[in-house]
């Protein structure tokens, strides 16, 4: 797992210097159209809305490139939890988006764990991603993100609007190469990452059914 | 602006050169730009600029190899899309990859203030 987690890391590096020049030319001339009142007054807003795709790509770009960092540069430190969940959902939001899968973050708890934000980042963006898989093909598409403050720990509970998974296969959800998707969406590898990163971080993932809907429930040891 | 103040860009990217050359009429500020490294030194060596702006990653040498080369006296500022640059010796400043025009001229200003 740790080579996949290099690997990542060096195809998001590699991505972001590719992206992020030709990125600059789209974004700087872009500018100068508009600095330059090159354009009409009624495109003004047309080169604007470019300006701002291509500050999210730049955005994006950055959040992959966090994950271009080494183990050994690793660093553990407090994190704002509340913090760490929003920037996983700033990077699920492109897919959100455009799968018109709506977030629900209820019961936001202040509080900061001890852990490397940027792996505690893609754990939930596994979940999120896992979620958006599960409830695209549905009619009603919803992913609830709760914090629950316990006397020693955080709890992070992620509840979609599927309908759970089918008893006969739970026990097996988070062994390694696993998976219910078709072999384009998915590689089994996602849940046995999760459970990887949350062991390094004393930290458990439990699957539970909430209210008949799919939930997994993350507890984080208070900082 | 009327003190004489000169700024060098060196980035193999030619388009990113005619930005940057844009940004300066806009501004009213002399810039000159490079896509090859060695005649950035070059230049440097017969007319030192207030600032060079070196991009980290250029064709068959790194930014920082081409800052070692030029004269303390030059104000250097690393352009990069590295979040971590592997290093930051020798240089002022870093100006993110990709910047605006805004993002350019606010690290012009603070120098060009410190010098007037």
């Amino acid at each position: 797992m740790q080579q996949k987690m290099v690997s990542l890391g060096e195809l998001a590096a590699s991505m972001a210097h590719d992206i992020n020049n030709p990125l600059g030319v789209i974004l700087g001339y872009a500018d100068l159209l508009i600095q330059t009142n090159a354009v009409a007054p009624s495109h003004v807003k047309k080169v604007e809305s470019i300006k701002k795709a291509s500050a999210r790509i730049q955005h994006i770009v950055q959040s992959l490139r966090k994950y271009s960092r080494t183990d050994s540069e690793k660093k553990f430190e407090n994190c704002n939890l509340q913090l760490v969940i929003e920037e996983a959902i700033e990077l699920a939001r492109p897919r959100l988006k455009n799968e018109s899968v709506e977030v629900r973050l209820q019961n936001s708890v202040i509080g900061e764990i001890f852990c490397n934000h940027i792996e505690i980042e893609q754990v939930l963006l596994n979940l999120i991603n896992n979620s958006i898989d599960a409830v695209s093909r549905l009619d009603d598409k919803w992913i609830a993100i709760e914090t629950i403050a316990e006397p020693d720990k955080y709890c992070v509970s992620i509840t979609d609007s599927g309908l759970g998974i089918a008893s006969e296969l739970q026990y097996r959800i988070f062994e390694t190469f696993f998976t219910t998707k078709t072999a384009d969406r998915g590689t089994g590898l996602g849940l046995s990452i999760i459970v990887g990163i949350l062991e390094e971080h004393d930290a458990q993932i439990d699957y539970l059914l909430n209210n008949g809907h799919t939930c997994f429930k993350l507890s984080f040891n208070k900082a | 602006m009327t003190e004489k103040f000169e700024i060098y860009y060196l980035d193999d990217e030619q388009d990113l050169c005619d930005i940057v050359e844009e940004y300066g009429e806009i501004a009213n500020i002399a810039v000159s730009t490079f896509t090859n490294h060695e005649n950035a030194i070059a230049a440097c060596a017969d007319t030192e600029p207030d600032i060079l702006f070196i991009d980290y990653r250029l064709q068959g040498i790194t930014g920082d190899k081409v800052a070692q080369r030029i004269s303390d006296a030059v104000t250097k500022v690393l352009v990069t899309v590295e979040l971590q640059p592997p290093t930051l010796a020798g240089f002022s400043s870093v100006l993110a990859k990709p910047f605006d025009l805004k993002d350019f001229l606010e690290i012009i200003t603070k120098y060009r203030e410190a010098k007037f």
